[in-house]
């Protein structure tokens, strides 16, 4: 009984010292997005184009979200997390605009099997996807159309204002950015022609 | 009554006083005079013309007309002294006088048919007349030399009168063109052969604006009508307009090289040369003559023929003929025939001058000394034209030997000697291979593949022999069904299968777990006792938005 009674304390005693559990946040690029309606598909359609691999940085790659805190110092969050996998949460978003920007290209994503039946593939790789503490987000990296025809790399940096605080905010921001960079691979798109065979 | 004084003695004078009557004779008198002399003074001048041939001439009928404007009469006509001309005597009227000068010319306008065509074909009714084209000189005559045909040029026409020659088979006519790019621009008006010089001279003119293109450095050349040559070079077919090929003619140009020069306004000479191809062969002005001695026959070389040295012409043969001091007896076995040739220094590289000839020869003596030879090679297989070939022979000497003044150029006959020589230089080759080491390596080798074979012959029943083994072929069977097993599984395996599927979704689901870790890694990381006592109780570092 006294065994059973100490133990009892010990229990009660660890379990007062611990604090209370800060709340875990979980975001999502593609929840963020305004236009997660479906795209109107036109009846011409004149190619495929396959979006895919992303890559990403390794301190991106993690599950936390990031912020740059000095110039070459960067902090990943213990308790505000992605809801997915970055480089997926990319390629949907990129998808989705795509989809909306170039109505005689159907976007899909690299699965593989697609890869060796696409004529053109768009690929990308980030240097930058944060938020900063001087109440911006980057985002800065580069990204290739490829056919057999023509391989062409351009290179994007861009960034936006903070409007407010909170990790969320930066990562509608973030979205923001994603739909700008959709714009200009759809106008490269068009400039060259691109992905449209027929 | 009257006295003697009354009367007064008579003078007597003489009757003898001409009559009034004399009068009307002496006036018809100055009147006829005056009438002989108006007649005398109206009548132009009588010529007389010397002719060949009085041919269709008839006194008191033919005229003599210039631009079909009657100017004359034939007076008379009868044979010179000698009986080998004929002269002719015509009245000219007077207006026409001043055209009678030194240059004037005469000809009897009858139907003639030549190469440029019919012409005076008026006068089968008309009768023949006597044309005038008149001269520019200042003096004036009364004596001329008719010709026999019309002139080829008016006397007048702008344009330049050269003076061509030729030494060459070919002979050209009063009338026959001088082209250039085709285009008649001129004719031949005169024909003189030197015999002294046994040379063609002829009187050539260029109308204008085309005598412009006369300069110091135009070369003319014979054209026919259709000009096939085969040579050593080939075949050549060329063929011109319809005239041309009815009469031949004359072609000028400026040879490809050359600058044009400066135009020629005064009678100039120039020398025809027999084809256009020559006038760019005699564009290099200096040249060095070699002999070479050739054993065997040379037939098929001709001169003219060229001269070559690694497939480039640097000259060509002169001559082929045996007529030197040095050639006493062709039928001596040891005799030789020369050919003379000529190198010309500036297809070999060399400046166009007399300075570079010694440095040319003693290049060539080097050459000649270190193998330079000279061979028959042929040029065309029809005909069986030939030409010289001079080619570097290395491992033969020559020696710097002298025939006629010439430097001789050692020969090769022909290309079977070429031929014996390039195999005297392989048999060498060979002879200086090691064969005995050769062969003995190959027998050696040759002993190593037998084995070998033997071996494998042996390997081979073995083979057979285990093929033919029951559990052999037990075992070919369980191999067999191994290997579908194999296939059934990587099918399994394979893109799309239920197994591929479940495995990706086991890797995904893993990802995901190490995902879902990687906080609890860190909160152990930093606090070890995390998992008992919770994670880091510190908040994150949150971005902040802009303040205004």
């Amino acid at each position: 009984m006294s065994r059973f009674t100490l133990g009892a304390l010990i229990l009660f005693g660890l379990i007062s010292c611990t604090s209370q559990a800060l709340k875990d946040s979980y975001y999502s690029l593609v929840l963020a997005s305004d236009e997660l309606s479906v795209s109107p598909v036109d009846n011409k359609i004149l190619g495929r184009m396959i979006i895919g691999p992303v890559r990403l940085p390794a301190y991106l790659s993690r599950r936390g979200l990031a912020l740059q805190v000095g110039s070459n110092q960067v902090e990943t969050a213990n308790h505000h997390f992605w809801a997915e996998p970055l480089d997926e949460g990319i390629s949907k978003v990129l998808i989705q605009d795509l989809s909306v920007l170039l109505r005689q290209v159907t976007v899909d994503r690299d699965a593989g099997r697609w890869a060796s039946s696409s004529n053109c593939r768009l690929r990308l790789e980030f240097d930058k996807f944060h938020a900063t503490t001087e109440a911006t987000v980057v985002s800065a990296g580069r990204y290739w159309l490829s056919s057999k025809e023509l391989n062409i790399k351009w290179e994007f940096n861009m960034s936006r204002q903070l409007p407010s605080d909170g990790y969320a905010v930066s990562v509608n921001e973030l979205r923001s950015l994603l739909a700008v960079l959709a714009e200009e691979i759809s106008a490269h798109v068009d400039s060259e022609s691109f992905c449209k065979d027929k | 009554m009257t006295s003697d004084a009354d009367y007064t003695e008579a003078r007597i004078r003489s009757g003898r006083r001409l009559s009034v009557i004399w009068l009307v004779p002496f006036i018809a008198l100055v009147i006829g005079i005056w009438m002989i002399y108006v007649n005398w003074a109206s009548q132009g001048p009588i010529i007389q013309i010397i002719f060949e041939s009085g041919e269709g001439i008839e006194a008191g009928k033919t005229k003599v007309r210039m631009k079909n404007v009657e100017i004359g009469e034939v007076l008379e006509l009868q044979l010179s002294k000698d009986a080998e001309h004929v002269l002719l005597s015509a009245r000219i009227e007077k207006n026409a006088a001043r055209l009678l000068r030194t240059d004037s010319k005469f000809w009897v306008v009858r139907p003639r048919i030549g190469t440029g065509g019919v012409s005076g074909l008026g006068t089968l009714l008309s009768g023949a007349y006597i044309e005038l084209s008149p001269g520019s000189e200042n003096r004036r005559a009364r004596v001329f030399e008719g010709l026999d045909a019309p002139p080829v040029t008016p006397l007048g026409t702008p344009g330049l009168h050269v003076t061509l020659d030729s030494d060459t088979n070919r002979s050209l006519n009063e009338g026959d063109p001088i082209l250039f790019h085709g285009m008649q621009v001129g004719t031949i008006e005169y024909v003189h052969f030197n015999t002294k010089q046994r040379r063609n001279y002829y009187d050539a003119f260029i109308a204008a604006p085309f005598d412009s293109l006369i300069t110091d450095n135009t070369r003319f050349w014979f054209i026919s009508g259709i000009s096939a040559s085969i040579s050593a070079d080939g075949v050549s077919l060329e063929m011109a307009s319809l005239a041309t090929i009815i009469g031949g003619g004359v072609s000028f140009d400026v040879p490809q090289g050359l600058p044009r020069g400066d135009r020629v306004t005064k009678r100039a000479f120039f020398t025809i040369y027999p084809r256009k191809n020559a006038i760019d062969e005699k564009y290099y002005e200096y040249s060095l003559p070699f002999v070479i001695l050739f054993e065997n026959s040379i037939r098929g070389l001709s001169p003219g023929a060229p001269v070559e040295y690694r497939g480039i012409k640097i000259g060509h043969v002169i001559r082929t003929d045996i007529d030197y001091p040095e050639i006493t007896n062709l039928l001596d076995p040891g005799s030789k025939i020369p050919v003379l040739i000529e190198i010309t220094p500036a297809r070999l590289g060399f400046e166009d001058s007399e300075i570079v000839l010694p440095k040319v020869v003693s290049r060539i003596d080097a050459l000649i000394a270190s193998g330079l030879r000279a061979g028959l090679a042929t040029g065309n297989i029809l005909t069986g034209s030939k030409y010289i070939e001079l080619q570097y022979h290395s491992g033969t000497v020559g020696t710097g030997q002298i025939f006629a003044d010439y430097t001789v150029i050692p020969s090769i006959d022909g290309q079977i000697g070429l031929l014996l020589d390039s195999l005297g230089t392989t048999l060498n080759t060979v002879n200086k291979l090691p064969l005995d080491e050769i062969v003995g390596s190959a027998n050696s080798v040759l002993e190593e593949v037998a084995e070998t074979l033997v071996v494998l012959r042996k390997s081979a029943a073995e083979l057979e022999q285990i093929l033919a083994d029951p559990a052999s072929q037990e075992l070919i069977v369980t191999l067999n069904a191994t290997l579908k097993k194999f296939e059934l599984l990587a099918i399994d395996f394979s893109e799309g299968s239920t197994t591929q599927q479940e495995l990706e979704r086991s890797l995904n689901a893993l990802g995901h777990t190490l995902r879902e870790l990687e906080p609890v890694l860190k909160n152990l990381r930093h606090k070890p006792n995390s998992l008992i006592f919770g994670r880091l109780p510190g908040e994150d570092l949150e971005p902040k938005g802009v303040r205004e």
